[in-house]
């Protein structure tokens, strides 16, 4: 009896000691060790952020040169005065890892093609895209430039000051997702800094059309293709327009004959980053303010998530003073201003990967054809741990372009080698670019570092106190052949690889223009007069309401400024709807409709939050799309094909409403654009009647349905529903998931005046108040004023804790 | 009704138990109270059912008390999140679960520990 009892209990507490241990793994989710997670004293109580964690501490053995003291005001936001870069550099690093830790590792995971190894077998296909695309050699290659630059030191203390956090952390310190998760975090290096700007880079510069284009073309011949296809809006209106330059345009380079390889290629598209990503930037010049200082503002269009891909600082040393937004994981801050100057950042968009047919000399593929020689492909092993199973292992093949990422065993004559400007070492090395951004005292000093700047290129836009305004097209461009990477290339000759690069000195640059205004939001950097050529994925709608709204303004204020950057306006739908009414026939139409169309009749054009007309167009309008481009719907072997941009379709409608594009394939009926448009009105009618019967007070953001999610995807950590005004195509351009990650206004007087405010919070920490606390300010369109001082005094009346470091001797 | 005396010996162990077991948790992995019940429960050799519920009430307690303090001080910002991952758990029901977590382990513990010493009893 004695020996039951004692059995029963060894065995009842060991394997509950056992099963409270280890986590569970099922299809949808797994669950952590539940004792661990549940335990208040290791646990995720442990993140549960009290006021008394906001204590003044002191952190002393630093390998810094000198103190650093860190001052946290009422946002969280650090100011951070150190005697030296190298200190600056290390301070960020800490206070990246103290309140973003895992959002850095989820990064750097993902651009590295690590994440099967926390998250199991559920991303291994995307692991094996990202190593397949050589993500390991891009950031090796950047490390490798890095390393030879005098500012490297300042990575390296960079890492330190994130591995001095790290290794203090004890396991019941982990960030919550570490605890949900199950593992540990590791030591940064500089090269998951450079896995960072990979990242990056995949946002940014990765996308293609390529494949569809070339679809595309053989389905439709060059004629039709160009007449649906054009590379130039002619309504656009240019970042750098020629009558604005002040640079050179010097002779473009030699042609060479083009031998497109035209066919179908039966892949998917992989992994392209979304059509939100985009942003405004701006200056306006004294001339044009009512303070007759120049005004610099900025809004980055990325994925919106919880933690924020920002985090906001200040940083001073005797030298400098600068304050600003920095991506965790990477040093400086990328987006901000300093006692003299401000910069701000949009993307450039210019297609910058390609993809060459590879022909194999054998069945075997280890070699194929170059001019005319049989080439062997190089390999890089890629090894992937998996959580829960064996590791995988694939061997990635390399031509003189890069990895043969698309490759399939029955199709071999369909090879497809990339060829993509992230995975080449920088030939200039551009590691100091935003540092000197950040310390830059005047416009000689912004256009030395933003000459270096190596990719993603970027618009990198600038006013200085001193009255100046600039924007220059920044970064390494490809020098091509008219159309060259715009489809599918042979790759088996040499004649097919870039010409090189558009000379820095040829980059477009635009700097103290008559109009008083410099401006850019993804459109075309130049008018097609520009002597080189490029493609691209370009905005056709934010630079022309852009333009246009600040050809018009003056006397501007700050608040008109931030007004401009909430701008709801759609040139989009101001030239699609006149066109939509025009080839609609009301004898059709169903009489509860007509209120309905009254109403968008007297409308703004303003996607705005509480209305109930943008619902009506954006349903009618994608649905004439739709049903117009039919006949490019990816077939029943999903061949990817190109559908016509936004601005043709609606162009076409103007002026070709009886062309053969408007036919609906699957009807025998011949139809023409008004057919569409009434078809498509009763569609997108029915379809409203039955989203308001759901809902009587549906207006257009629950609609749209904007919403944050956490980075993990975890839907408690999340933000569901946005309650703003704003469409993709307009300057506030919310999308589902995407929209204005960091809104900046400053204005460059002898006081700087600067405003912003991002939807997010200082603290990655879902425990702690300062998690999203800035999401609903940002929702109203409110901004914060961004103090930065040398003056510690004024600081510490408001502050939340300070932070010193102390130096081991 | 009568108050039970406040030098019960069970209870002075509970609290014992409890306060200690405070003490060392920070410093190690979640289940290093489970080691020290089973010492208390050696020591304190509590018979029938009270071998379960000296380990128990100790270690309920503790982490009912810890992570409420926790709770207050975070104005269940956390743990109304936490909750909707474990399927709509309101903060108390999260509170009393994680206790519950230790308690059931504690109890067995101790539970354990009083055995050993039977065992070691028996023998001697």
């Amino acid at each position: 009896m004695f020996w039951r009892k004692l059995i029963v209990v060894s065995v009842l507490l060991l394997s509950l000691l056992i099963l409270f241990s280890i986590s569970i793994r099922t299809k949808e989710a797994s669950i952590p060790p539940i004792g661990s997670f549940l335990s208040p004293f290791t646990g995720f109580w442990q993140q549960s952020e009290c006021p008394w964690n906001f204590r003044n501490d002191e952190i002393v053995g630093a390998a810094t040169k000198e103190p650093i003291e860190i001052i946290f005001d009422d946002r969280l936001v650090p100011h951070v005065f150190a005697n030296n870069n190298e200190d600056v550099a290390y301070a960020q690093g800490y206070l990246h890892a103290k309140y973003r830790l895992f959002q850095m590792d989820i990064a750097v995971r993902s651009a590295s093609g690590n994440l099967s190894e926390i998250l199991g077998e559920k991303t291994l296909q995307f692991d094996l895209e990202t190593r397949r695309k050589g993500f390991g050699l891009g950031a090796e290659n950047r490390l490798q430039a890095w390393q030879k630059s005098k500012d490297f030191a300042l990575v390296e203390a960079y890492t330190k000051g994130v591995n001095a956090y790290i290794e203090c952390l004890k396991p019941q310190q982990y960030p919550l997702e570490f605890k949900l998760l199950n593992y540990s975090p590791e030591p940064w290096t500089p090269l998951k800094t450079a896995y960072m700007v990979m990242a990056m880079s995949r946002t940014l510069c990765s996308k293609e059309t390529d494949i569809a284009s070339s679809n595309t073309l053989a389905k439709l011949g060059k004629d039709t293709f160009d007449l649906l296809f054009p590379e130039w809006n002619p309504k656009q209106s240019a970042i750098v327009p020629s009558d604005q330059s002040t640079f050179v345009i010097p002779k473009a380079g030699k042609t060479v004959v083009d031998s497109n390889a035209v066919g179908y290629y039966p892949y998917k598209s992989l992994q392209t980053p979304d059509e939100g990503i985009g942003s405004n930037n701006w200056a306006v010049a004294g001339s044009k303010t009512a303070s007759g200082h120049p005004i610099l503002c900025n809004d980055p269009h990325l994925d919106l998530s919880l933690p924020s891909i920002w985090f906001e600082a200040q940083y001073t040393t005797p030298e400098f003073s600068t304050y600003g937004v920095s991506i965790p994981g990477i040093p400086f801050n990328l987006i901000g201003f300093n006692e003299y100057v401000a910069w701000g950042s949009t993307n450039v968009s210019q297609d910058v990967l390609d993809w060459y047919k590879i022909r194999w000399t054998n069945e075997e593929k280890t070699a194929y054809y170059f001019d005319q020689k049989s080439v062997p492909v190089s390999y890089r092993v890629e090894t992937i741990k998996v959580k829960g199973s064996a590791d995988v292992v694939d061997s990635v093949k390399y031509t003189t372009w890069g990895p043969v990422v698309y490759s399939q065993a029955d199709n071999s004559y369909k090879d497809l080698a990339m060829h993509w400007l992230a995975l080449e070492e920088p030939m200039q090395n551009d590691l100091s670019t935003f540092f000197d951004l950040n310390r830059a005292k005047n416009y000689t000093e912004y256009e030395a570092a933003v000459r270096a700047y190596h990719s993603p290129a970027q618009n990198l836009v600038f006013a200085s106190k001193s009255g100046d305004i600039a924007l220059r097209v920044s970064g390494q461009l490809p020098l091509k052949r008219k159309e060259q990477g715009r489809f599918i290339e042979d790759g088996s000759v040499s004649s097919n690889r870039w010409q090189g690069f558009i000379p820095q000195l040829a980059n477009p640059e635009i700097m103290n223009p008559p109009r008083g205004f410099v401006a850019s939001a993804n459109q075309h950097s130049t008018t097609p007069d520009y002597p080189y050529y490029y493609n691209g994925d370009f905005d056709d709608y934010r630079g022309r309401i852009l333009v246009r709204s600040l050809t018009q303004m003056g006397g501007i204020k700050v608040e008109d400024m931030m007004q401009l950057q909430q701008n709801n306006h759609s040139i989009e739908a101001e030239e699609a709807l006149p066109a939509m009414l025009m080839n609609l026939d009301r004898t059709g139409i169903d009489e509860s409709w007509e209120a309905r169309l009254g109403k968008l009749r007297k409308w703004n054009y303003s996607f705005d939050a509480d209305i109930i007309e943008p619902i009506l167009f954006d349903l009618w309008y994608t649905k004439i799309y739709d049903l117009t481009w039919d006949e490019l719907n990816p077939g029943p072997d999903s061949i990817p094909l190109l559908k016509p941009e936004s601005w043709r379709t609606i162009a076409l409608l103007y002026e070709q409403p009886n062309s053969i594009f408007w036919d609906i394939q699957k009807t025998y009926k011949k139809e023409v654009a008004s057919d569409i448009v009434l078809e498509a009105f009763r569609q997108a009618n029915n379809q409203l009647d039955g989203l308001l019967k759901a809902d009587k007070k549906l207006s257009w953001y629950k609609y749209r349905k904007s919403k944050i999610n956490h980075i993990a995807r975890i839907p408690a950590f999340s933000i569901d529903q946005i309650v703003n005004g704003g469409y993709k195509n307009a300057l506030n351009a919310m999308k589902e998931k995407s929209g204005p990650s960091w809104r900046m206004v400053v204005e460059l007087g002898p006081e700087t005046n600067a405003y912003g405010i991002y939807p997010g919070g200082q603290s990655g920490n879902p425990g702690s108040r300062f998690y999203s606390n800035m999401v609903s300010d940002w929702e109203k369109g409110k901004y914060n004023k961004l103090v930065m001082t040398r003056d510690k005094d004024r600081l510490r009346e408001k502050a939340l804790l300070t932070i010193l470091i102390k130096p081991a001797n | 009704m009568k108050k039970r005396a406040s030098l019960n010996p069970f209870w002075i162990s509970v609290i014992l138990i409890a306060l200690l077991a405070g003490l060392v948790s920070p410093f190690g992995p979640w289940w290093i109270f489970s080691l020290l019940c089973i010492v208390g429960g050696f020591i304190a050799w509590p018979k029938g059912i009270k071998r379960f519920w000296l380990g128990f009430l100790a270690i309920f307690i503790l982490w009912f008390l810890v992570a409420l303090v926790l709770d207050i001080g975070n104005k269940s910002n956390l743990s109304s999140k936490i909750g909707q991952l474990f399927g709509g758990l309101p903060s108390i029901a999260l509170l009393l679960v994680s206790a519950l977590i230790g308690g059931i382990v504690g109890g067995l513990s101790t539970m354990f520990g009083s055995y050993i010493k039977d065992l070691m009893k028996q023998k001697s």
